[in-house]
């Protein structure tokens, strides 16, 4: 179960560290009542500011992932799945992953592999 | 020539073997504080490097020796094996920059990873301090039980230097002791705390577990050693009981060395 980072990266490192858990999260790496690494653990293992962690954490939080408590540290928590997702936030995330296949292109991914990426992942989305 | 010069020349021999090894003693990115290909280590390049470090190391040494066997002049010897040490440390430094790379800008964290502690647990580790703590009530609630002088060095022999038995040496070195092993506990709980995680997965992240744990294995056992003399000064054994104590610090830093070693 690994977080990987990337120091290269436009997108904080914040961001990186909430996306990569909310993957394990999301495909079931981290079941409820798993505990997360100490937030200076992880911060130093990863060699970011503690307040980046923390951000991190309380924003997997504040989407219900996560239950932080002053002692016991970051814990996974069974979270209710929303019945229906709001229509404008259909729209937002479609347009989101336009922008990442443009992205990709203007960085010099082919067309055929942005494709091939995305039916693979369409694919193992409706496995699961 | 004296049982001390001889015995100052092996501990000069023992200290160089360790200089020999410092290099070994880092992670595998690091090279005399310079980060490189982890690889480099075992290329022409590395190697030509370690020898000439050792080159140095070793004749530093002899010299060392060969000044206190020769002369009987311990600081000068002293001084010219920290000096050859530091010299080969910073030549081997300013040779490897050549080969200095950039640090992976991936880092990567195994969020699966087992919990790690104190080893034997926290009690473990303070145990040394409530056995001074003991010691020095006991040496309070006894007071006209203590010897008129106490020994605060030994040597082969026995004990070779003493001081009066006054509320300031007892409670002070009593006070000395309990500061080292807190020192120790410290460091113990700073490596565990607050050292950052070189391996993230795999045999590397088993490997670097089982490096850290023996660390603070011979953190927390040097405690219970560093203990003993606070009981020697105030029970005052025959000198056989301390001379074991000797040998088993030597047995078990010894131990610690080799296992240090055969773990990478």
């Amino acid at each position: 179960m690994i977080l990987r980072i990337d120091l290269r990266s436009s997108i904080p490192v914040y961001r990186q560290i909430v996306d990569g858990l909310r993957i394990l999260l999301v495909n079931g790496e981290m079941k409820p009542g798993d505990q997360l690494p100490p937030v200076r653990r992880l911060a130093l293992d990863l060699g970011v500011h503690f307040n980046t962690v923390a951000e991190a954490y309380r924003t997997l939080e504040q989407e219900g992932w996560l239950e932080i408590g002053r002692r016991s540290g970051a814990r996974v928590v069974a979270r209710a799945v929303p019945h229906k997702a709001d229509p404008g936030t259909g729209e937002a995330f479609e347009r989101r992953l336009r922008e990442l296949a443009a992205e990709m292109q203007a960085r010099g991914f082919p067309r055929g592999r942005i494709a091939r990426e995305l039916r693979r992942l369409a694919e193992s989305l409706e496995r699961s | 020539m004296s049982g001390d010069t001889i015995l100052l020349a092996v501990v000069l021999m023992l200290i160089g073997g360790l200089f020999h090894m410092v290099p070994r003693l880092t992670r595998p990115d690091l090279f005399f504080a310079v980060t490189i290909a982890p690889e480099f280590r075992r290329a022409s390049g590395g190697q030509r490097i370690l020898r000439r470090y050792h080159a140095i190391v070793w004749s530093a040494t002899l010299a060392a020796i060969l000044i206190e066997l020769a002369a009987g002049m311990p600081l000068a010897a002293v001084l010219v094996l920290g000096g050859g040490f530091l010299w080969a440390l910073v030549s081997a430094h300013g040779r490897a920059l050549a080969y200095a790379v950039l640090p992976s800008p991936i880092l990567e964290v195994d969020l699966a990873a087992p919990r790690e502690g104190l080893p034997g647990g926290p009690m473990v580790a303070v145990l040394p301090l409530l056995f001074l703590g003991g010691l020095g009530l006991w040496a309070g609630l006894h007071w006209n039980r203590l010897p008129q002088r106490l020994p605060v060095h030994w040597g082969l022999h026995g004990a070779d230097r003493w001081v009066a038995t006054t509320p300031a040496s007892v409670f002070g070195s009593l006070a000395v002791y309990a500061s080292m092993c807190l020192l120790l506990i410290g460091v113990a709980w700073g490596l565990l705390q607050w050292s950052r995680r070189i391996s993230t997965a795999g045999e590397g992240a088993a490997a670097e577990r089982g490096f850290r744990r023996r660390i603070m294995q011979l953190l927390i056992v040097t405690e219970y050693f560093l203990a003993c003399p606070a009981w020697f000064m105030v029970f005052q054994p025959s000198a056989a009981a301390v001379n074991v104590w000797g040998l088993a610090l030597t047995a078990v830093i010894a131990a610690f060395a080799v296992s240090l070693l055969r773990g990478g």
